[in-house]
Order: C-alpha cells, then structure tokens, then sequence
C-alpha cells in the first residue's frame, strides 16, 4: 500500500480509532490475573492524571509542580467526611472536588493576579503541597497524622467500594475516556487556542486581547478540579492514605515526567506516557525489586533526558511527526511547536 | 533577654546557615543561564558520598576533605555542563524541567545501585558535640556549617566584585549580549559558573556530611528548601538567597520553638507564598 493510499483509508475509516477503546472495555471479560488488573488500573489512574495536569502545564504552559495538593484535597476529604460523618464518598466526593477547584482558585487568582510566573508559579505550586503535606501532619488528632486514614470497609457500591478490582479499572476508564475527550475538545477550541497563545508568547496574547489571567486560571481551576477526581479515586481505592502518599512530591515528579515523555501539548501524549512508562516500571520493580530495579529507572532517566533534548512534544510530537511525513504537507498540526 | 527568644535566633541563624551556601549556588547558575538547576540536591548527596567514602577508606576528616571534594565536584561540573546543561538553556521550561527530572532519577539510581539505600554516617566527634553558652545551647557541628557557609559567601562575593573573572560573571548576568558584544566568551563563563555552583556545594557537602545521614535522597529535602529560598529572595540575586536562608530559617525555628516543630517548614512556605503575591519576583529580584 502507499503513503497516499494508507492516508485515504484513515481519512475514510474514522470509525477505526473507536477500536482501542472497545478493545479497552472488553479486557475485563478476559480471565486477568489480579496484579495484572492493578498495573491497568494504575496506569489508567496515571493516564487520567497527566492528561489533567497537561491542560494547565502542557497547553498553558504553567508549570505546575504541586500537583499531589489537589490530588490529596480530594482524597482527604472524602476519606474524612466518610471515616467521621459516614458520608458515602460519591457526595464526599464531590465536595472534595469542590474543595480543590476553590483552593485552585485562590492560588490561581492569587498568582496570576500579581504576575506570578514562570518559576515563581511552579516553585508557589511546589510549596503549597508542602504546606499541605505540614498541615494534615501535625494535625494528627483529626487527620491521624503521618499514619494516615484508614477507612472501613463495607464492599457496597453505595459507598464507592467494590469488591472486584474490575470495577474500579472500569470507572477509571471512563473516567480516562472523559478526560481524554474533554483535553481533546480544547485542543481544538478557542478557549485551546488562547491557552497556546498564551504559553508561546504571554505578553503577545495580552495584546491582543485575551484576558490572559481569567484563561489561565480556568485552566488551572479544571486541572485541579480533575485531579481532585483523582485523589478520590485513590482514596476509595487503596482505602487508605497517608499524607506521604497522597500530596508526596514524588507523585508530582511522577505526573510532570510522565506526562512530558509522552508529550504534553496535546490530548493524546500524556496517556502515551502513562502507557509506555508505568506497565514497565511496575514489571520490573515486580520481578527484579531490591537493588537492581535502580538499573532499569536509572535508565528511565537517561531516556527522560534524551526525550527531552531530542523530541520537543515527547514521543506524541515524534509520531505526529511521523504522521505529517505520511500525509505530506496538507495535515499540519495546530499549536505544537514546542 | 528572654533565652528561649535568642535560642530562638540562633537557631535560625545556624538553619539558615546551612541552607545558604546551596541557594547562592542555585542562583549563582540562575543569575548567569536563567535555569534552575532542580538537581542540585543530588550533586549535594554526591558530594557527601564523596566525603563519606574518603572518611571511610582514607580516613580524612571531612573538614580538610573541602579541597579534595570542592575540586572533584569543580571537574565534574565542567563536564555536567558541556554534555548536557549547555544545550537545555534554549528550551522551554517543560523540557528543561523533563532533562532536569531525568537527571535527578539518574544521579538517585546510580547512587542507589552503587552505595544502596543504606543511611550512613560519619562519626567526627567535634561535629557532634555542643557548647553552651548562658543556657543557649549551640551544636558545634551546625555552627561550623554556618561559619565556613558565611566564609566560602564572603570569598564568592570578594571574587565577583573584584576579580576580572568574577566581573565577567557578573556581566554576563546583567546582560548576556552586552556582554558578548565586548568580547566575553559566555560560554566560557557559563561552565565556569557552573563549575563553580557545584564547587560551593562541595563545600556544603563536606561541613553537612558530618552531621546529615547520607542516603541517595538526602538531596531531595535541601533542594525544595533551596527552591523555596532562592525564589523567595529572587531568582539569580546573591544578597536575595541569604536574605531568603535566613528568612526561613528563622520562621522555622520559631514556630518550632513557640507551637510545634511539623508546622514549621508548612508556615515557612506559606510565608513564602504571601510574599511572592507583594513581591512577584522575590525580595530582591529584579523584573524580567
């Protein structure tokens, strides 16, 4: 087959990316070992994830390096109102995801109201996850400190718990699937287009009249508010947290690497990552462990390093790439230059 | 005056001692590329390894192990910078910030595949004794820190101020193209910078090595605390990192002393927070 008429029977056969995802939704009826199960469930959850992050720090290019703030705001709520008040962690839920888009607010309006930018946002970011990280440590007699929650458990749906892991991989996926089409559908609207313009060139986007400050904070607001989702889910997940875990700056590390290797300037590169990425480092720490799982994250970094120097957009802008050299010159992509 | 209030001080003077001499080579590197340099924690743990094992095989004290690590640590910056920091300059923040996270987990890995995750220490008695002074408890290892942090300050300033080389750096930083125009190789200048940041934390490392655990993630916690420090005096201006040590320093030695020491660092940074809203790039940092 060419190049023209490989190109011809992609533009007529939308229908073919429709395939994954079904593939996607039929993996539960597969006899799949639990762990197995688990690695699709996190790395859908990092999936998720990244592609929040990336409509702030990819599309805005607000570097946000705090993101664990929201992600525990969420998940300490729900686990809170439910471990106190008995309060089923789908309304919790949504109050944790209030809770982290009014705290998004507030650092947002704040920063971007005084003109706080560039490594000054990513490091307010940073240290407001540490501030949170201190507070629900010390405030050990309601939050159990550096122990954590643990949560009772009532296996009822009712309560956001189940008692097959395949319920949670599907909520997640749909989850995944409502991010992905949600990133996608500002990718291509304007609101997308001010965010690129704004991460090309700040000052120019204000002259031409786009309120930058109002789109910056609506995207971080979102992208907090989505990874509050997160949070939750992680809560009812493991039904137990620690403030380590849930606003611990590794995650954050985690998120931002992850979501940069596959490339974060568009809807699909930040899945990328989470796919490529977490099914392989969670086979090796699983078989290798100890001292020598080091190696292979060891290499991670050199290859996070050479992704970094060599394919602006990650491995998403490497395929799209690839894609425009099959298409020729016509399909040019929107707003990817970095 | 009240003892617990100059306790109170001084531990937040030797605090802030400790984490000045890795801000001021943060900002040193910021001052003269406009990049943070997020792995400079883990040149501090390599340092210390460094200190570490040549007390451990040598048997030298890590006080007069400063030259011997400070000129390792110099070579190895120089060759830091010619493979990989010189070209990330020109990119956007996220791919330096992906190289920078990649460089992290690669000196985190190696450290952890070469000398385990083991916490070691090394036993210099003087650094673990204490002097007490009316009641003010002084820990010498700490207050060593602090007097050979202000030195190795003072001596960095005196080489800016009134070196030829020093006056280079300094007008590189101003204004890279001015400077180029003149006849300044700037990418000379950038390794020796460089080289020099990680020289100075060669020295942090040997007066830290002593009474830190030394661990491939020690870096980790001195790195946020440097991010916060430098941003919080101003990216790239030297009085504005030892106004910003010694700013929260300060604050977490007193919340610590008057409430409760697990909120210390959470204040601190909120303070942090606070100013940056009256003062968007830092104490002392100039708008760009």
């Amino acid at each position: 087959m060419s190049k023209a008429d490989l190109k011809d029977y992609l533009t007529r056969n939308k229908k073919l990316f429709y395939i994954p995802i079904v593939i996607l939704f039929l993996i539960p009826l597969l006899p799949i070992p639990t762990y197995v199960m688990h690695v699709l469930v996190l790395s859908l959850l990092f999936a998720y994830l990244c592609t929040s992050w990336a409509i702030v720090s990819g599309f805005a290019g607000q570097v946000s390096l705090g993101h664990t703030c929201f992600y525990g705001i969420g998940a300490y709520t729900t686990a809170l109102l439910f471990r106190y008040y008995g309060l089923t962690p789908w309304i919790g839920g949504v109050i944790g995801i209030a809770f982290s888009a009014v705290f998004a607010f507030i650092l947002g309006y704040a920063c971007f109201r005084f003109r706080v930018r560039g490594p000054y946002f990513t490091f307010a970011t940073l240290a407001s996850t540490v501030i949170f990280e201190g507070i629900f440590i010390s405030q050990s007699r309601i939050t159990g400190g550096e122990l954590g929650v643990e949560m009772p458990y009532t296996g009822s749906p009712l309560y956001f718990q189940f008692t097959e892991k395949v319920h949670y991989y599907i909520i997640i996926l749909v989850l995944w699937l409502g991010v992905l089409f949600l990133s996608r559908h500002i990718q291509n609207s304007k609101f997308g287009y001010y965010l690129f313009a704004i991460r090309e060139d700040e000052e120019a986007a204000e002259a031409c009249g786009i309120n930058t400050t109002k789109y910056k904070i609506f995207a971080f607001v979102l992208s907090a508010a989505l990874t509050g989702f997160g949070g939750v889910f992680h809560s009812q997940y493991y039904l137990y947290i620690t403030p380590k875990t849930v606003y611990g700056l590794d995650r954050s590390f985690q998120i931002s690497s992850t979501a940069l290797v596959g490339g974060s300037n568009d809807w699909f590169g930040p899945s990328l990552g989470s796919f490529l990425i977490n099914p392989i480092v969670e086979w090796t720490r699983a078989t290798y462990g100890g001292t020598i799982y080091t190696l292979p994250l060891l290499v991670y970094g050199l290859l996070m390093i050479f992704i970094g120097r060599f394919l602006p957009g990650g491995v998403s802008g490497m395929i799209q790439r690839g894609l425009i050299s099959l298409k020729g010159e016509k399909g040019a992509p929107k707003g990817r230059s970095q | 005056m009240n003892v617990n209030l100059l306790q109170g001080l001084v531990n937040g003077l030797l605090a802030g001692g400790i984490y000045m001499t890795i801000a001021v080579g943060i900002n040193l590197i910021y001052g003269v590329m406009r990049i943070v340099n997020y792995a400079h924690g883990e040149v501090l743990m390599i340092g210390m390894y460094i200190a570490y094992w040549l007390f451990i095989l040598a048997g030298v004290n890590p006080y007069l192990a400063i030259p011997i690590v400070t000129a390792i640590l110099f070579v190895f910056g120089v060759l830091l910078q010619k493979s990989i920091i010189e070209p990330v300059l020109d990119l956007p923040l996220q791919r330096q910030i992906l190289i920078f996270i990649g460089l992290i987990h690669v000196f985190q890995n190696s450290a952890m595949f070469l000398w385990s995750p083991d916490y070691r220490s090394i036993g210099v008695p003087i650094a673990r004794e204490s002097i007490t002074i009316s009641f003010i408890y002084i820990p010498i290892g700490k207050l060593l820190a602090l007097i050979i942090a202000l030195a190795s300050a003072l001596t960095l300033y005196y080489f800016l101020k009134k070196t030829k080389l020093g006056k280079f750096i300094l007008a590189t930083s101003q204004d890279p193209d001015a400077a180029s125009a003149l006849g300044i190789d700037i990418r000379r200048i950038r390794t020796l910078t460089f080289a020099l940041s990680l020289a100075l934390t060669g020295i942090a490392a040997c007066t830290l090595s002593p009474i830190y655990f030394i661990f491939p993630y020690t870096g980790t916690g001195f790195n946020i605390f440097s991010f916060i420090i430098i941003t919080l005096g101003g990216l790239g201006s030297y009085t504005g990192a030892i106004i910003g040590s010694i700013v929260v320093g300060m604050i977490e030695s007193f919340v610590s002393l008057l409430s409760d020491a697990s909120i210390a660092t959470a204040v601190a940074f909120l303070v942090f927070i606070l100013i940056l809203l009256f003062r968007p790039s830092g104490i002392m940092g100039r708008r760009e």
